[in-house]
This record gives structure tokens, sequence and C-alpha cells, in this order.
């Protein structure tokens, strides 16, 4: 399942999709914004997306993770609007029949996304104020 | 050929506009595109070169030939997860 949503995601519901009787390991990554990076204070961040690329660029990285590994299934929601302090912007779910190709896909996964999917985010400051995050500095951008 | 250039992110926010319409020779390239914003939008070169441009959902490279009626994007860096 490959997903970009307005509303809050449940994690579990990524963990369902790829749920299949013949997975014996079922891995879960969930990215939520966090309150300080470095000494830069963040009350939310915004995301915003172009839609069918985003989607069909995630389908790819998707069916280029089944091919390089031997996997039941794959979920990825990405959330887009404001996202607040512990709420979450990705869930990237993962499931194979033993546990080494879950623990390598799901990393890769998450770093091609960032890598080619076109979303894009705004750091939300205390005093409101938006910033376009630049992904130039790793830390800000992870 | 008449192209419609979709725009995102911060290019949106300094054009105040999420589109842009080209004009330009039939046969050009994904590159021919970039040094024409640069040429019509000199204050965000620095912005433009570290684009990337899709066409029709797909990222294009400097080569790639664009047709009339492609879908175009021009692709800040992003910043997704």
């Amino acid at each position: 399942m490959i997903k970009l949503v307005e509303q809050p995601i449940e994690a579990q519901h990524a963990l369902d999709a790829v749920a299949h009787p013949d997975a014996g390991a079922n891995l879960l990554f969930v990215g939520t914004t966090r309150r300080w990076t470095g000494d830069s204070e963040t009350k939310a961040l915004k995301y915003e997306c172009y839609p069918e690329m985003a989607l069909k660029q995630m389908e790819k990285i998707r069916d280029e993770a089944m091919h390089k590994w031997d996997l039941k299934g794959v979920c990825v929601i990405h959330r887009l609007g404001v996202v607040s302090i512990g709420e979450t912007s990705i869930a990237v779910a993962v499931s194979s029949a033993h546990r080494q190709p879950a623990f390598e896909a799901g990393p890769w996964l998450l770093e091609r996304l960032k890598q080619v999917v076109p979303v894009w985010k705004q750091d939300i400051d205390p005093q409101g104020q938006l910033g376009w995050v630049h992904p130039v500095d790793p830390e800000v951008a992870s | 050929m008449k192209l419609e250039v979709f725009v995102f992110a911060a290019v949106k926010d300094r054009l105040g506009t999420d589109c842009l319409e080209m004009d330009l020779p039939a046969g050009s390239t994904v590159a021919s595109l970039k040094q024409e914003l640069i040429k019509r939008y000199p204050e965000l070169a620095d912005l433009l070169t570290h684009c990337a441009i899709s066409v029709d959902h797909e990222y294009g490279d400097d080569s790639t030939r664009l047709s009339d009626g492609v879908e175009i994007g021009l692709i800040p860096p992003v910043s997704g997860g």
C-alpha cells in the first residue's frame, strides 16, 4: 500500500497492510516531528508534495525493493499538511519470511524516499514563522 | 512549443505562482529549459540550478527531449520523511 494522506497516520495500519501468512518478520518505521534540531525549536512541520509524481515515485521505490529483496509486503504512508510535535509524518512497513530482508529493505526504502519523492516540508517555529527545510543540511532534513 | 511548468515549494513561494508558461523551440531539451528559466528569472538562479526537472512524473536529465503536451515539474531538492 502506497498512500499520501491529510489525516493523522495510524502506524498499525501500515503493519496491517504488510501482514502475510508467509511473513515471519514485520518491520515498522515511524517518523515523527521532533521539537529540537540542534538549537532550533520546531512547533510543527508542514508538508506539501507533487501528488501524481510523489505516488509514482513511491510505487517505483516499492517495486524496486520487492525486486531487490524477497519481501511479502511493503507499505509507505506519508502525511501532508501540518504535523505537530510527536505526530507521525511517515510510516514505512515491510514484511518478509525471515528478518534479514526486512531489516535491509526498511532503511533502504526510507533513504530512497528522501532522495527522490517530491515532498517538501517547512519548519514552523514557536513564533509561527515558516521556513523551508533545506535538505543540504542532513541533520535538519532527517 | 508552449509548455506548462509546475513549480513547488520555495520556487513557488518566490514566484507567487504554481505554474509557468514557457515557449521553447521544438526539440528543446531539459538543459535548454533550465537555461531559459535562469535567463527569465536570474534572481532565482541559485535556487534553479539545484532543481531537477520532471517530465511526465519521471526525472529528466539534461539531454531529455521535451515535446508538446508533456507535463513538466520544476523539482527543488526534496525533504520528505
